[in-house]
C-alpha cells in the first residue's frame, strides 16, 4: 500500500523525515521504505520577486522585469499588464515544463534575452486568467518550488499490512498507529465546504430498509443534486493515484479519495436511472442476476447480499456495484452509500462470485461501523466542493443496534510473565490507552474493552503482543534461557544418516540434494509391476513434470548424472541421503529414507602415470555397499539374484539382510539410461536408510583380541564356474572351524591350465587360538580337513601353502 | 733413507708427515683426491701406519715419545678426513640437480563432497543441540490438521487461502512448513519441549532466483514454566551472531503468523553493505534494496491456541518458535545468487563446498 507523507501529517502531528516515518512503521509491524518524492508536478519552477521593471526599448507592450528566487537572478522579458515590482511570482526557469507542456527555453524577444518566464494561472492549470500573472501572496517565500509553495510536494511510503489489521489499510489508520508512538491524537479532518452550500430542504426523498440487519448493521445515505462530473482537481487526482487507484472523474475520485483516507467504501448511485426512489438491503434470490460496473453478469444466490431498489438488485453489497445504476458523465443526482456490512457475509459472497474489489477486501476484513457516517458527511461535503450540487435532504442513517465495545479479561501479571517482567501495569494501561482500549479493574483481572476498528484482538495473548509492540521489540533484553532436562527424539537417526554420507564423501563421491517431485512417467520405471506399489500423486501439481512423489532417488539422481553429462562433465560420482514415497494400491503413501548413489565415469582421478584408468563397474557400487554395511555393523547380510527391471539383471544383485531387502547395486538398466537420455554406463545403488538403522548394529561388544600369533596358508581350488565364490567360501568357514580368523579371496583365475567350464579360486587364510599358540600340526590338520572336505564337494585343490606374507 | 734408531729424526719426520698431510687432505677437491690421501699416510702401507709399525723396535725411551705423536697425529689426520669428507658431501648436495621433481602431482583417490544444504543443515543442528536442544522430523506427506487446523489457520484463513499447497490424491498434503511436527512432538511428549524440527517443504509457488516448490526448513520450539519473549530475543540473536559472524546487527519487528503472538520477523545487517554503512559504487545496495536489512527468519511466542490443540494448558507452560529457510540462510552467508542451484545439482556447484 502506498500512502503520501505530507497527506499523513494531514491527520496526525509528528516529528520525523519521510526516511524515519518508514523505519517507525517497519518498527511497529508495518514492513515500509521510503518510494521518494512525487514526480513534480510544476518541474522547474520556483517562487521569486519581480525586483525592477523598465519598458522594453523596443515594444510599447512588453517589459523587461529583474527577478530574484532566493540567490538566483534572471532577466524576463514580459508582457503582462499586471506585472510590478515587488510582486510575489511564480517563475518558469529555463527547462521547466509546464501543464500544458509547453517547455521554457532561453530565447530573445526583440533583441532582448529572457532567462525564462512569469506564469500566468492559465500556464500553471490554476485559474482560468490568461491575461496577467499570477500573483503569489505577500508571504510566500522566495526561492521554493512551486510544488513546495502549493503543498503538492509529496513523498511517497510505501508499506505492508498484514490482513489482520484490516483497521490499518487507510492514512487514517496508520495515523492513529502514529498518533500512538508520538503520544498524540489523530483528527479527523473539516468536512469541506463550497461556500454557500445550502442544503436544499426537500424533505424526504429515498427510504432505506434492511431484510436482516446483522447481515448490515448500519447503512447510511444521502442524495446529493445537481452534481457536475467532470474532471478532479489537480490534488485529488494525485492522491487518488499514489494510493494505486486510475484517476476517472470527481465524483469516483472523491469515493476512491474517502476509501484511501478512512478504509470506508463508498458507493455512488446514479439516482435518476434508479427505477424504484428507495434501498432495500437483502440477500440475493437463487435465479436473480446482475449485471456489474465491470460489464459482467453474475448469477446470484442466497449467500450473496444484495442493494436492491426495492424490487431489482442495483449492487452486491459491499462487492461492486451495477452497471446500470453507474455513475456516468452526464449523471447529476446522486445516491452515496456509505454502510457497514457483515464481514463473513462480504467474504462469502465474494468467495462464491469470484469476484474481489478493494471494496471487499475491506468489507471481509471488517470496516468500523462508526466511522460510516462520518465518512459520508466528508464524501458529500467533498463532492459538493469538487463537483458542485447540493445535498438533499437529511442524511439517513440506519443503524438499530450501535456496536457495543468488546470486552477482554486479562491477566496483567501473566502479560508481565510473557514479556519477562519488563512492563510494568501502569505502562500497560497508558499503551492501551493511547491505541484507543479501554482498562477497568475488575475481581477476574482486567477488564479491556476493544476500539470498534480492531477485528484482531480477541483473546489475551493478543493485547500481549500490542503491549509488547507498543514497548518496542528492540528493547527487550535478550536473555539466555534456562536449562531444562528435555527428551530427545530423532538424534540418532539423525546421526546414522550423518554417518552415512561422510561415509560415501571418503569415498570421493560428491551429495546431491534432489527434487522430490518428479515426472510420472519416469517415477513409474522404478516400481516393479509385481509389487502392486504405485506413486504418491499430487492433486494439483504445479506442471505435469513434477506431479508424483519419487518412488526412488534414483530417479533424481540420473536426472542429475543426465545434465552433468549434458554439460560436459567426464565422471559423476553422486550419493543422496532422502526420502522415497510408495503407496500400495489404494493405501496411504508411506516415505521412508534411503541412501543411493550413482557412477559414471573412470575408477579413479586422471594421473599424469598415465595408466589409463578403468571405467567404475559393477562391483565399485558393491563394494561401496559393503564397505558401508561394514562401516556400520551390519554383521551379516546375503547377495541375492537380481530380477527387477530398473538394474540389469545380469549385472546386479539384492543386498538383504535377515531375509529383507535392505537394497540393491548394480548396473543401471539399458532402459532407464534411454529414459534419462544417458549414454553411458551408469553404476548404482540404493539402500533403505531405516532398514539399515535397524539392522545397524547399536553398540558393539568389545573382543579382546588373542595374544598367541597366527598362523597363514594360502589354499587354491578348482570348481564348477558357476558355482558361486561366497558358497566355497562359506564351505571353508564351515570346515575350518573356529580358529579361522580371516578368508580373504586374492585370486580368480580361468583360462590355461583350468579346464573348461571350470575357475580357479585363490584364498588366504589366517588361524589363530585365543588360548594357545596353535602348533604345525595343528594347522596341517585343520588344513587337511579343508581340502578333504572340498574334494568330497567335488571341489578340487590345486595347492595349499604356508601364506608367503 | 736413515736409519729407524735415530731419535730426533723419527719424532721430526712424524711432524712433518702430519703436516704434509693436513695440507693434502685440505686440498683435495674430490672424494677421489680424499681418498688417495687417507691411503698414502693412513692405509695399510701408508707412511704414518710404517711409523706406528716401527715403533717396537725403537728403544723404550724413544718409544714412549715417538709413539704418543705418532698416535695423536693419526687421531687428528682422521678427524680432518672425516670433516673434509662431510664438507665434499655437503657441496655435491648442494650442486647436482634434483633427482625427483617433487612438484608431479600426487596421486590420490577422488574426494568427494558435502552438498551445501546438508552442510548447512549439520551446522545448525550442531549450534542447537550444544544449546540444549534435541532434533524431530515427521512425514513430508501430511494432514490439513496437522499442518493448518492445529497452528490456528481453519479453514477459511487467508493463511491458507494462498493456494500454494499441493494436495496429494486422497485427501492428504505435502507440509507447507516443518511446524506439523511440532503438533505432533507435543501431541506425544509432555513439556518441557526443547527441539529443532529440520526438514523438505512444499510450495506451490513458480520458480525464480527465490522460490522453489521444494526447499527447507528448521523450525524450533521451546516449551516449559515461564518461557519469555526475551529468551526468544537472546537464543536468535544469538544464533544469528553463531551463524552470520559476531559483528552482525540483529532486530526484531513486529509481524503477523497465526500461530504465534507476539510474532516478529528477524532482520540481520546486510552482508553486502554492513548494514548500509559501505555505499556500493552502483548507490543502491542490491542485496537489501538500500534499506541496510535483511530478513532471515520468522518467530514469535506459541499462540494459546496451538497449545489448546494438543492439550498443553496455556496458564502453565509458554513457550516461543521459530523458522527459518535453510536455503535462505545458506544463499545469506555464502553469497548464492539463486534458490535453484541447490536441486540442481551442477558438480560445478557441489564441488565448490567440498
Ligand atoms: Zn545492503
Amino acid at each position: 500500500m502506498r500512502i503520501g507523507y505530507n497527506w499523513l501529517r494531514e491527520f496526525v502531528e509528528f516529528d520525523m523525515t519521510p526516511e524515519e516515518l518508514a523505519e517507525s512503521f517497519t518498527m511497529l509491524g508495518f514492513p515500509a521504505s521510503c518510494v521518494g518524492p512525487v514526480e513534480p508536478e510544476y518541474p522547474g519552477v520556483l517562487t521569486g520577486v519581480v525586483e525592477k521593471v523598465v519598458k522594453h526599448p523596443k515594444a510599447d507592450k512588453l517589459v523587461l522585469c529583474d527577478v530574484s528566487s532566493a540567490e538566483r537572478r534572471f532577466k524576463i522579458v514580459c508582457g503582462a499588464p499586471n506585472v510590478r515590482d515587488g510582486m510575489k511570482v511564480a517563475v518558469a526557469t529555463v527547462g521547466a515544463v509546464l501543464p500544458g507542456g509547453l517547455k521554457i527555453k532561453k530565447t530573445s524577444i526583440r533583441g532582448e534575452p529572457s532567462e525564462g518566464m512569469l506564469c500566468s494561472g492559465a500556464e500553471l492549470g490554476l485559474s482560468d486568467d490568461a491575461a496577467g500573472i499570477l500573483e503569489l501572496p505577500e508571504r510566500t517565500v522566495s526561492g521554493v518550488t512551486l510544488d513546495e509553495h502549493m503543498g503538492a510536494a509529496e513523498t511517497v511510503l510505501e508499506l505492508e499490512v498484514s490482513h489482520n489489521r484490516s483497521d490499518c489499510l487507510s492514512v487514517y489508520g496508520l495515523a492513529r498507529e502514529v498518533a500512538a508512538l508520538a503520544g498524540g491524537t489523530v483528527k479527523f479532518p473539516d468536512v469541506p465546504t463550497a461556500g454557500a452550500n445550502g442544503t436544499a430542504q426537500r424533505g424526504q426523498d429515498f427510504e432505506v430498509d434492511i431484510e436482516e440487519a446483522s447481515d448490515c448493521p448500519r447503512y447510511c445515505g444521502q442524495l446529493l443534486r445537481g452534481v457536475k462530473v467532470g474532471v478532479s482537481p489537480h490534488w485529488l487526482r494525485r492522491r487518488v493515484e499514489i494510493f494505486g487507484f486510475r484517476a476517472l472523474n470527481n465524483v469516483v475520485d472523491s469515493t476512491n479519495y474517502c476509501l484511501a483516507c478512512f478504509g470506508q467504501p463508498i458507493h455512488a448511485f446514479d439516482y435518476d436511472r434508479m427505477r424504484q426512489k428507495s434501498v432495500l438491503v437483502r440477500r440475493a434470490r437463487q435465479g436473480e442476476s446482475l449485471v456489474t460496473l465491470d460489464g459482467t453478469e453474475r448469477r446470484l444466490n442466497p449467500e450473496v447480499l444484495l442493494i436492491t431498489d426495492g424490487e431489482l438488485p442495483i449492487a452486491l453489497a459491499g462487492i461492486m456495484g451495477g452497471e446500470e445504476t453507474e455513475v456516468v458523465e452526464s449523471s447529476q443526482n446522486l445516491l452515496l452509500e456509505s454502510a457497514h456490512f457483515s464481514p463473513p457475509v462480504v467474504k462469502r459472497g465474494s468467495k462464491v462470485l469470484g469476484l474481489e474489489s478493494e471494496a471487499s477486501l475491506r468489507f471481509s476484513r471488517g470496516t468500523d461501523p462508526e466511522m460510516a457516517g462520518r465518512c459520508l458527511e466528508y464524501v458529500a461535503g467533498l463532492i459538493t466542493s469538487v463537483a458542485g450540487g447540493n445535498r438533499s435532504g437529511k442524511l439517513i442513517d440506519r443503524y438499530p443496534e450501535r456496536a457495543t465495545a468488546r470486552k477482554l479479561v486479562v491477566n496483567p501479571r501473566r502479560i508481565s510473565v510473557v514479556l519477562g517482567g519488563a512492563v510494568t501495569d501502569s505502562f500497560m494501561q497508558q499503551s492501551l490507552a493511547r491505541l484507543g482500549f479501554g482498562w477497568k479493574t475488575g475481581k477476574k483481572g482486567v477488564e479491556i474493552s476493544v476500539p470498534s476498528f480492531r477485528y484482531d484482538m480477541s483473546e489475551e495473548v493478543d493485547v500481549v503482543e500490542e503491549v509488547a509492540r507498543s514497548y518496542g521489540y528492540d528493547r527487550f533484553e535478550e536473555r539466555a534461557a534456562n536449562l531444562s532436562w528435555v527428551v530427545g527424539a530423532d538424534e540418532e537417526q539423525e546421526l546414522f544418516l550423518e554417518e552415512c554420507r561422510s561415509w560415501l564423501v571418503s569415498l570421493g563421491l560428491n551429495e546431491a540434494v534432489t527434487k522430490v517431485l518428479v515426472d510420472p512417467g519416469k517415477a513409474e520405471q522404478f516400481l516393479e509391476p509385481v509389487s502392486g506399489e504405485e506413486p504418491v500423486r499430487l492433486a494439483n501439481p504445479a506442471s505435469l513434470a513434477e506431479a508424483v512423489l519419487r518412488p526412488s532417488a534414483l530417479c533424481s539422481l540420473l536426472e542429475a548424472v543426465s545434465v552433468n553429462l549434458r554439460r560436459g562433465a567426464e565422471d559423476v560420482r553422486l550419493f543422496e541421503v532422502g526420502k522415497v514415497f510408495r503407496r500400495d494400491s489404494g493405501a496411504a503413501a508411506r516415505e521412508h529414507y534411503v541412501v543411493a548413489g550413482v557412477l559414471c565415469g573412470r575408477k579413479g582421478p586422471p594421473s599424469w602415470r598415465g595408466r589409463e584408468l578403468p571405467e567404475c563397474d559393477v562391483f565399485d557400487t558393491k563394494g561401496i555397499v559393503e564397505g558401508l554395511l561394514r562401516k556400520l555393523k551390519v554383521d551379516s547380510h546375503e547377495v541375492l539374484c537380481y530380477d527387477g527391471r530398473v538394474l540389469e539383471r545380469e549385472l546386479a544383485g539384492y543386498i538383504c539382510y535377515d531375509d529383507k531387502r535392505l537394497g540393491v547395486f548394480g548396473a543401471v538398466s539399458r532402459r532407464l539410461l534411454r529414459t534419462f537420455e544417458v549414454e553411458r554406463d551408469v553404476f548404482a545403488f540404493e539402500l533403505n536408510a531405516d532398514e539399515l538403522r535397524k539392522a545397524s548394529c547399536e553398540r558393539v561388544r568389545f573382543a579382546e583380541p588373542s595374544r598367541f600369533p597366527a598362523a597363514k596358508r594360502d589354499i587354491a581350488v578348482v570348481s564348477d564356474a558357476a558355482l558361486p565364490q561366497s558358497e566355497v567360501a562359506e564351505l571353508i568357514r564351515g570346515l575350518a572351524g573356529e580358529h579361522l580368523q580371516r578368508l580373504e579371496l586374492f585370486d580368480v583365475y580361468t583360462g590355461e591350465a583350468i579346464a573348461e567350464g571350470k575357475k580357479s579360486l585363490a584364498y588366504s587364510l589366517s588361524f589363530q587360538s585365543t588360548r594357545r599358540t596353535l602348533s604345525d600340526t595343528d594347522v596341517e590338520r585343520i588344513m587337511q580337513r579343508i581340502v578333504q572336505g572340498l574334494e568330497a564337494r567335488g571341489i578340487g585343490v590345486r595347492g595349499s601353502s604356508a601364506s608367503a606374507n | 733413507m736413515r736409519p729407524p734408531g735415530d731419535k730426533v729424526d723419527t719424532e721430526k719426520s712424524v711432524r712433518e708427515l702430519r703436516e704434509s698431510a693436513a695440507r693434502e687432505i685440505e686440498s683435495a677437491s674430490t672424494a677421489r683426491e680424499l681418498e688417495e690421501a687417507r691411503v698414502k699416510y693412513l692405509g695399510r702401507k701408508g707412511l704414518l701406519t710404517s711409523i706406528l709399525r716401527g715403533i717396537a723396535n725403537l728403544g723404550e725411551a724413544e718409544r714412549a715419545v715417538v709413539g704418543k705423536a705418532a698416535n695423536r697425529a693419526k687421531e687428528e689426520l682422521t678427524s680432518l678426513i672425516a670433516g673434509k669428507r662431510e664438507s665434499l658431501e655437503q657441496g655435491l648436495r648442494d650442486a647436482s640437480p634434483r633427482q625427483l621433481d617433487v612438484t608431479l602431482p600426487g596421486t590420490g583417490d577422488w574426494v568427494g563432497s558435502r552438498h551445501i544444504l546438508s552442510r548447512v543443515a549439520r551446522e545448525l543442528r550442531e549450534m542447537f543441540v550444544a544449546m540444549g536442544f534435541s532434533v524431530a522430523t515427521g512425514p513430508d506427506v501430511e494432514d490439513a490438521y496437522h499442518n493448518f487446523e492445529a497452528l490456528n489457520i481453519p479453514e477459511g484463513h487467508p493463511a491458507r487461502e494462498q493456494g500454494d499447497t499441493f494436495f496429494v490424491k486422497g485427501g492428504l498434503l505435502l507440509r507447507t512448513h516443518t511446524s506439523p511436527v511440532q503438533i505432533r512432538v507435543m501431541e506425544e511428549t509432555p513439556p518441557p519441549i526443547r527441539m529443532i524440527f529440520p526438514g523438505r517443504v512444499y510450495r506451490n509457488d513458480a520458480p525464480d532466483p527465490t522460490h522453489s516448490p521444494e526447499f527447507h526448513q528448521l523450525e524450533c520450539l521451546y516449551v516449559d514454566r515461564g518461557v519469555t519473549f526475551q529468551d526468544l530475543k537472546g537464543t536468535l540473536a544469538h544464533f544469528a551472531r553463531r551463524f552470520f559472524g559476531s559483528r552482525i546487527g540483529v532486530r526484531f519487528r513486529p509481524f503477523y503468523f497465526p500461530f504465534t503472538e507476539p510474532s516478529a520477523e528477524v532482520d540481520i545487517t546486510c552482508i553486502a553493505c554492513s548494514g548500509g554503512r559501505e555505499k556500493p559504487a552502483s548507490g543502491t545496495c542490491r542485496m537489501c534494496g538500500g534499506t541496510g536489512w535483511l530478513e532471515i527468519l520468522g518467530a514469535g511466542m506459541v499462540h494459546p491456541a496451538v497449545f489448546r490443540h494438543v492439550g498443553y494448558d496455556p496458564e502453565q507452560f509458554t513457550g516461543y518458535a521459530f523458522g527459518a529457510g535453510i536455503e535462505r540462510l545458506a544463499m545469506l552467508k555464502y553469497g548464492i545468487t539463486d534458490i535453484r542451484f541447490f536441486l540442481e545439482n551442477d558438480l560445478r556447484f557441489l564441488e565448490q563446498f567440498a
